[in-house]
C-alpha cells in the first residue's frame, strides 16, 4: 500500500503539473483562470494540515477537462456557488506558485466561510469553526458582505440554513 | 501491473488523510476522531468490506443504519447524496484512469508539437536525433499517432524543444 500524505505540496503539486499538461495543448499561449473553493483553499492558506484529495473549483474550461480529471481538479462545488457572496471576484486571491497556462485564485477566506455556512453538512460546519479559521476572518468583512452581497438567493431553504448557521457561528466563535 | 481496487484505493485514502497505514478498523476510528475527514471513506471502506459490525462496535453503533444501507451496488446513488462517496469514487478514477486521460492529453499535444514543427520545418529525424530518442518511438508517435510510445515526460521535452527552435 503506498502512502501518499493528502498536504499542501501535494496540492501544489498537482496544480502545476495540470498547468504543464494544459500548455501542451495550444502553439499559441492561452490562459484560464481557475478559482479554488473547498478544503484545497484552507490547506493553501495552511488553516489545516489534512486534507482529501481532490481540488474543488468553480466552472472548469471542458477544453482541458481530462486534464482536471487527471489530476483530480473537479467543479461539483458549482453546484453551491449560490451561497458565495456576488461581488467575490473582487476579493479572490492569486494562489502564489508559477504557471504559464492556468491561473489559480483562492476565494477569500470569508467568501469561503459564507459559502460553506450555507451547507447543512457537518463536514463543512468542522472547517469553518477550526480555531485557525475562526482567528484569521475578517468579522467587518463577513457582516458587509452578508449584509450586503447575498441578496441574489432566492432559495428559502438556502436562505434560512444560513441564518440559522451565521446567527450560531457568530454567537459561539465571534469573541472567542 | 495489477488495477488498484476501489477497497484498496479506500486504505490508500484513509492513510492520505490521517498520514497512517493501517487495516486495523479500530485504529481507523480512533484516526477519525482526529481527522473528521476520515469519516465518510471510513464508513464506506467498512461497509464494502464487511467490517460493519466492528465499526459500530468501536462507534457505539452511531451509524449503523447508514452501514446497513450501503452495499456495492448502491453507494453512488443519490440517496446518499449527504456523504462523499461519489467524491471518493471520483478520486479514484482519477487515480486509475489517470493513463486514459494522458493518452487524451498526448494526443492534442501531438496536434500542437505537429502544428510548431510545420511552421518551423522540424523534422522528425532533427527531434529524435537532437533529444536522443528512440526514432521509432517517436515516429509512431507522430506518424500512427499511437500515445503508448512516448511517455508524456518525453512529449513535453519535445514540446519545448520544438517551441525554443
Amino acid at each position: 500500500m503506498k502512502n501518499e500524505k493528502f498536504d499542501k505540496q501535494g496540492i501544489i503539486k498537482r496544480l502545476i503539473g495540470a498547468d504543464e499538461d494544459a500548455s501542451l495543448m495550444s502553439f499559441t499561449p492561452f490562459h484560464v483562470k481557475v478559482i479554488l473553493v473547498g478544503g484545497s483553499v484552507l490547506l493553501l492558506k495552511d488553516l489545516r494540515f489534512d486534507a482529501t484529495p481532490d481540488i474543488d473549483a468553480l466552472t472548469l474550461d471542458n477544453n482541458l477537462r481530462n486534464i482536471f480529471d487527471k489530476y483530480d481538479i473537479n467543479d461539483r462545488a458549482n453546484a453551491h456557488s449560490d451561497g458565495i457572496p456576488y461581488n467575490y471576484e473582487d476579493r479572490l486571491e492569486k494562489v502564489d506558485i508559477t504557471t504559464h497556462t492556468i491561473e489559480y485564485y483562492n476565494l477569500s477566506l470569508e467568501d469561503l466561510v459564507i459559502m460553506k455556512l450555507h451547507s447543512g453538512r457537518e463536514k463543512d460546519w468542522k472547517d469553518v469553526t477550526n480555531f485557525k479559521v475562526v482567528n484569521k476572518l475578517d468579522w467587518d468583512l463577513m457582516d458587509y458582505l452578508v449584509k450586503n452581497e447575498l441578496d441574489h438567493i432566492s432559495n428559502t431553504n438556502l436562505i434560512s440554513m444560513f441564518k440559522y448557521n451565521y446567527d450560531r457561528y457568530i454567537k459561539e466563535y465571534k469573541k472567542k | 501491473m495489477r488495477q488498484l481496487t476501489f477497497d484498496n484505493y479506500l486504505l490508500t485514502y484513509l492513510a492520505g488523510i490521517s498520514n497512517v497505514q493501517t487495516k486495523s478498523i479500530h485504529k481507523l476510528v480512533k484516526l477519525m476522531e482526529k481527522h473528521y475527514l476520515m469519516k465518510d471513506s471510513l464508513i464506506l471502506y467498512c461497509a464494502l468490506t464487511n467490517n460493519q459490525k466492528l465499526f459500530n462496535r468501536y462507534t457505539n453503533n452511531q451509524y449503523s443504519h447508514l452501514l446497513e444501507s450501503i452495499n456495492k451496488d448502491n453507494y453512488l446513488s443519490d440517496s446518499f447524496n449527504d456523504y462523499e462517496f461519489k467524491k471518493i469514487h471520483s478520486s479514484y478514477l482519477s487515480r486509475v484512469k489517470a493513463f486514459e486521460y494522458d493518452d487524451e492529453t498526448k494526443r492534442k499535444a501531438r496536434d500542437t508539437i505537429m502544428e510548431i514543427a510545420k511552421k518551423k520545418n522540424i523534422t522528425n529525424y532533427r527531434i529524435y536525433k537532437d533529444l536522443n530518442l528512440n526514432p521509432g518511438n517517436v515516429n509512431d508517435f507522430f506518424k500512427n499517432d499511437n500515445p503508448k510510445k512516448l511517455s508524456l515526460n518525453t512529449i513535453k521535452s519535445i514540446y519545448k524543444y520544438v517551441m525554443n527552435y
